[in-house]
């Protein structure tokens, strides 16, 4: 098992190489970092000079990546223009302020989903379950940023006397207390729970109940089993097999940062950052994020393959 | 007399969105200790929702009424809890298709075992040793390697052993075998009948075995009771079924199966027809578009299940009148 883990890991830097290569290249080819300087020529003739030294523009932009690897490799992904941070230390501190707010969130939607689907699936076509189903058509169907400013306007701005929510971030991740953390943290994570509970209940409740009325869950009801043990045990473990892809997809867009709540509820996570650098451009930042990003994807993707092979037996590595 | 299962007026209906589905009416039997009960019949019959009644297993939609008395405790009015200290432990049963009947992601041993867990006071290692007594038990080489490995890792005619070993684990008196042999190829059909039988005189089980393949039944059963439409149209001791047949549908069940002796160039005859809607069951003989002996008194008339001899119940109007059907 190592040994595949070692070669899914390896098979993946050729991808991870040409894709950074390929970003590289886009944003190059479609902004010009030396507009604004141009515009004072010939009077600032020297630092124009300096800044085409510094970032090799004088090169072609087909070139330019391999500086930029080179750098890479040391550890070094360059400084940010936009927010005067080595892209190191923005992508370490804007990383766990996104994590922040993804783990919980991903926790959150990951037990409900499983709670929900399998209560659904138990009490189909009951009362609560249309209810359940409608409402997760809602979250399906309504945009993030909808349901985001839904929450803000109710809890934050109508209703703050209820919870002492807020509906922006304001305070310093360091110094702010752990109620204020709590109450700013509250809106944004619930907007993700909405947001991605609504697809994986709807999955997970699709495939419990192919599973509920399988052949081995009726073997499992004729050993005596209680219902509880037959549903928990027997079919979870293979309802949860499926959903796994689904996790982990999740989970890694939620930790890439998720641009548009992070930025409607002002916190300082990766999703602004994402979009700062890709507005100004900031080079440097768009690669430190891209990068950040695709390696998230990559562990998750094989956190899952794992995963599928521990819970289902017929898979096996080798 | 005293029966182990005593089955009076079973009736079974679901409610679908086209209406009631009348899928098991009036049925009544019973089964003596240590018989084996052949339940015939062809597809849609009620053989399996009878069985499943039996073990309180069908789903939501199923309405059941009738008594059905199983070691002097009536199972329809018992509580869940009640039923479940039952099931796998006082009845075991296995069913049609080995290949989906496991849970693909547990070890087989362990699905033994945990059936043993469940019903007994003992430790894990205790019931695992069970599992690989019993899967030696029912055949399967090997057991105490074979007891890790996964269903995906066993054939169809193992897969259909270790079930059976799932469902005597706890030595119950009954069991269900629902076309336990359906799904299998003939020669491995062969071994896993050879398995029950074996099983049988070693626990001293009752057995109930639902199957349409009347050959399967001919060496195998003491009493075989024929369905038809979600009744019981003939029953009595299996030489009476064979060779005194007084249900014209018996007969012609009995005409379709194929000819051991296979003389080329004889027909497979086959029954014309299909079997009525069990939705609005037409007055009547259920079985009469179809038999080749219908009156029009049979279309008016729905026949009762009458006494024609020892032990021997027939649904026909003209039981009398035709006496034994060749
Ligand atoms: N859940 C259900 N809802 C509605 N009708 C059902 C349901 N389960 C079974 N039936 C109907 O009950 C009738 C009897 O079915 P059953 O499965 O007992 O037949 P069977 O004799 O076991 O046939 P087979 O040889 O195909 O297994 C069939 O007509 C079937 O359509
Ligand atoms: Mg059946």
């Amino acid at each position: 098992m190592l040994t595949y883990v070692i070669r899914r890991v390896l098979s993946t830097i050729p991808l991870l190489i040409g894709a950074m290569y390929l970003v590289h290249v886009g944003v190059s080819a479609t902004s010009d970092p030396l507009a604004s300087l141009r515009l004072c020529l010939p009077r600032c003739q020297e630092g124009y000079d300096r800044v085409v030294e510094i970032y090799e523009l004088d090169r072609s932009i087909w070139v330019r990546p391999f500086a930029w690897f080179g750098d890479a490799i040391r550890g070094d992904f360059g400084k940010s223009e936009a927010l005067g941070e080595p892209v190191g230390n923005v992508l370490l501190e804007r990383g766990l302020n996104t994590a922040m707010m993804a783990i919980p969130a991903f926790l959150i939607s990951a037990l409900l989903a499983v709670l929900l689907s399998v209560y659904s699936a138990r009490r189909q076509y009951s009362k609560t379950d249309y209810v359940l189903t409608g409402f997760s058509f809602l979250g399906l169907a309504l945009p993030t940023f909808f349901v985001g400013l839904v929450l803000q306007v109710f809890w934050g701005v109508w209703f703050p006397q209820w919870t002492g929510m807020k509906p922006f971030y304001t305070g310093s991740m360091r110094t702010g207390s752990v109620l204020e953390l709590l109450q700013s943290i509250t809106l944004p994570v619930l907007t993700l729970v909405i947001v991605s509970v609504a697809a994986e209940s709807r999955f997970g409740r699709a495939n419990m109940l192919e599973i509920i009325s399988s052949d081995y869950v009726r073997t499992a009801r004729a050993k005596g089993l209680s219902e509880s043990r037959v549903i928990w045990k027997h079919a979870l473990r293979n309802a949860m097999i499926p959903l796994v892809t689904l996790w982990a997809l999740d989970f890694a867009a939620l930790l890439s940062g998720s641009v548009i709540t992070e930025t409607i509820f002002s916190w300082p996570g990766l999703g602004p950052a994402f979009v700062i650098a890709l507005t100004k451009p900031d080079l440097d930042l768009v690669m430190g994020i891209t990068i950040l990003a695709a390696v998230i994807a990559i562990v998750f993707n094989l956190i899952a393959d794992l995963l599928y092979g521990w819970l289902d037996p017929r898979i096996r590595f080798d | 007399m005293t029966f182990l299962l005593d089955v009076k007026g079973l009736n079974v209906r679901f409610r679908t969105e086209f209406g009631l589905v009348h899928a098991v009416n009036e049925v009544s039997f019973s089964v003596s200790k240590g018989e084996t009960l052949a339940v015939v019949g062809e597809s849609g019959s009620g053989k399996s929702v009878t069985a499943l009644a039996l073990m309180r297993l069908l789903d939501r939609t199923a309405l059941i009424d009738g008594e059905a008395s199983f070691e002097g405790v009536n199972l329809f009015t018992m509580s869940e809890k009640e039923m479940q200290k039952i099931r796998g432990a006082r009845i075991g049963m296995i069913f049609q298709d080995p290949m989906t009947a496991l849970n693909p992601v547990f070890t087989v041993g362990d699905q033994i075992a945990e059936v043993v867990l469940i019903h007994r006071d003992c430790t894990k290692q205790e019931a695992k040793t069970r599992a690989i007594e019993m899967m030696g038990l029912v055949g399967i080489p090997d057991s105490r390697r074979r007891v890790d490995q996964y269903p995906h890792e066993f054939s169809g005619g193992m897969r259909q052993r270790a079930m059976i070993a799932m469902a005597i684990a706890n030595s119950p008196s009954l069991l269900i075998a629902d076309e336990p042999t359906t799904a299998l190829d003939v020669t491995v059909q062969a071994q896993v009948m050879e398995v029950i039988r074996s099983v049988q005189e070693s626990i001293g089980l009752t057995v109930m075995l639902i199957t349409h393949d009347l050959g399967l039944v001919a060496g195998f059963a003491d009493r075989i009771q024929v369905m038809y439409a979600g009744q019981l149209v003939e029953t009595a001791e299996r030489d009476r079924i064979f060779y005194e047949t007084r249900n014209p549908y018996t007969r012609a069940l009995l005409d379709s199966i194929p000819s051991q002796l296979g003389v080329p160039g004889t027909e497979l005859k086959t029954i014309g027809g299909n079997p009525p809607s069990l939705l609005s069951p037409p007055p009547g003989c259920l079985f009469q578009p179809r038999c080749v002996h219908a009156t029009e008194d049979c279309r008016m008339t729905r026949p009762e299940l009458k006494s024609v001899g020892q032990n021997h119940l027939s649904r026909c109007l003209r039981s009398s009148d035709l006496g034994v059907l060749r």
